[in-house]
């Protein structure tokens, strides 16, 4: 995992002052940031960290931090994605601590993939197993895109990468999850797929 | 169309669901070719697809609730040095002396609750090691009743439940599985041949050891099994043989 780097005003930054809210604006502020987002912050934790025991220590964490940093939230309306940058970056320092293992070279080349990929739904658990198999580096990437709906440039910012990285790095996830499904795909099939008689098209 | 064809695809991936255009114009993407047109298709397909799928995983139906718990908790610990800004006013002594009363009740109540839910919260009771092994001992016969209807992978070790770094287990023919034990959902099971471990996070097992233990703590005639944890994970090993080789799975103790 590249040592990734918040901008100065991001919401888990420790230079923000302690809320200036009163005990009610806090109370009413919390209960409505629990209420409408817990559940996305526990879903981008859980695909963040892939694990469920991890995503509840993390969206516990990340509400402390919402708690002491509520006054800094100028508008609500941008309450989901101010949580869910919490919730980033409290991943983030969690896995400082305990490294795991780079499957960056075990990633396919995207340009062999082909790009059909039908129109069955995804499984949950083959896409939570794909989403395994990524490189923390391009896993992160990939759920700040989908969760954060972040554009590349925003990524990059928010990383502190440079672009092309952040590029690359979308590319090769999508990449190694449109091959996972269409090993899905595949194997939904009953029987091996029929083959052309006429030799290649 | 300055860019390279592989540059192109690269970019056609960074648009996101919902911002073609804005993000295209971005891109430096406005003249597509008929292939590019089709991969972005698809492209958006595989994000509707898997932002659907992101989106279905499941909060614990307690979470909001220990949330709530945990912000009140806080809110009663920091009011002692922190003054509610809505009280700024000075206070009568009879009245600063009423309310430290009621903060002090309200503080010991918090503290009651909180210990007399924590165990329901949690919903986990504590498990001794030695019951562990024991479960583990039916896990075993049930794994290998039901072996061909797992699926095992082959390749690709998982890193969230790594295997422990003091076992012999030779990789050419090793194989894992996800599955839920002890409440945690991503359980891996590693197999070698006769060796089986499982990796769990499980922090409610107690009394374990912090190295594989040297002699099983549970055997029959014909299996071993020792569990220990260690990195907050609880290891599990099952041998199918005799002690020695038992013995000869345990390679050295961690150095921590």
């Amino acid at each position: 995992m590249s040592e990734s780097r918040e901008c100065t005003n991001s919401p888990a930054d420790d230079s923000v002052p302690e809320s200036s809210l009163t005990t009610g604006e806090l109370r009413a502020r919390m209960q409505r940031l629990i209420r409408d987002h817990h559940a996305d912050a526990y879903r981008y934790a859980f695909h963040l960290s892939g694990s469920a025991a991890d995503a509840d220590d993390i969206v516990q964490q990340a509400f402390l931090i919402a708690h002491q940093r509520l006054g800094q939230l100028q508008d609500e309306a941008k309450s989901r994605s101010w949580l869910l940058a919490i919730v980033r970056t409290t991943f983030l320092k969690s896995i400082r601590r305990r490294r795991p293992t780079d499957a960056g070279s075990l990633e396919l080349d995207v340009g062999e993939i082909p790009g059909e990929i039908g129109e069955s739904p995804v499984d949950e658990e083959l896409l939570h197993q794909a989403m395994d198999t990524l490189s923390d580096d391009n896993r992160l990437v990939l759920l700040m895109f989908y969760f954060e709906e972040a554009s590349y440039k925003e990524i990059a910012q928010r990383l502190d990468l440079p672009l092309g990285t952040v590029m690359s790095r979308l590319s090769r996830a999508k990449g190694k999850l449109r091959a996972a499904l269409l090993r899905q795909n595949a194997s939904l099939e009953s029987g091996p797929r029929p083959t052309s008689q006429g030799g290649k098209s | 169309m300055s860019q390279k064809p592989s540059d192109r695809r690269v970019s056609i991936d960074c648009v996101r669901p919902g911002h073609r255009e804005v993000d295209l114009e971005d891109l430096e993407l406005s003249e597509l070719t008929e292939a590019e047109e089709q991969a972005l298709q698809r492209s958006a397909q595989l994000d509707q697809q898997i932002q659907a799928t992101l989106h279905e995983a499941a909060a614990p139906a307690d979470l909001a609730a220990r949330l709530e718990l945990q912000f009140e908790e806080r809110l009663a610990a920091s009011s002692e040095t922190a003054p509610d800004a809505e009280a700024v006013e000075p206070a009568a002594p009879a009245q600063q002396a009423a309310r430290s009363r009621r903060w002090w009740w309200a503080a010991a109540a918090a503290l009651l609750l909180a210990c007399g839910l924590a165990p329901w919260l949690r919903g986990t009771p504590d498990l001794p090691g030695n019951q562990l092994v024991q479960q583990a001992s039916d896990w075993a016969e049930q794994w290998q009743r039901e072996d061909s209807q797992y699926d095992w992978v082959r390749k690709l070790p998982p890193t969230h439940r790594p295997l422990a770094a003091t076992i012999d287990m030779p990789l050419d023919s090793l194989a894992w599985r996800m599955t839920a034990l002890l409440g945690d959902d991503k359980a891996v099971i590693y197999r070698a041949g006769a060796t089986t471990m499982a990796v769990i996070k499980a922090s409610h097992v107690t009394q374990l050891g912090a190295v594989p233990p040297m002699s099983p703590q549970f055997q029959t005639g014909r299996r071993k099994i020792g569990a220990w944890a260690h990195d907050g994970l609880v290891f599990v090993l099952i041998v199918d043989g005799d002690l020695a080789r038992y013995q000869s799975v345990l390679q050295r103790p961690y150095d921590a």
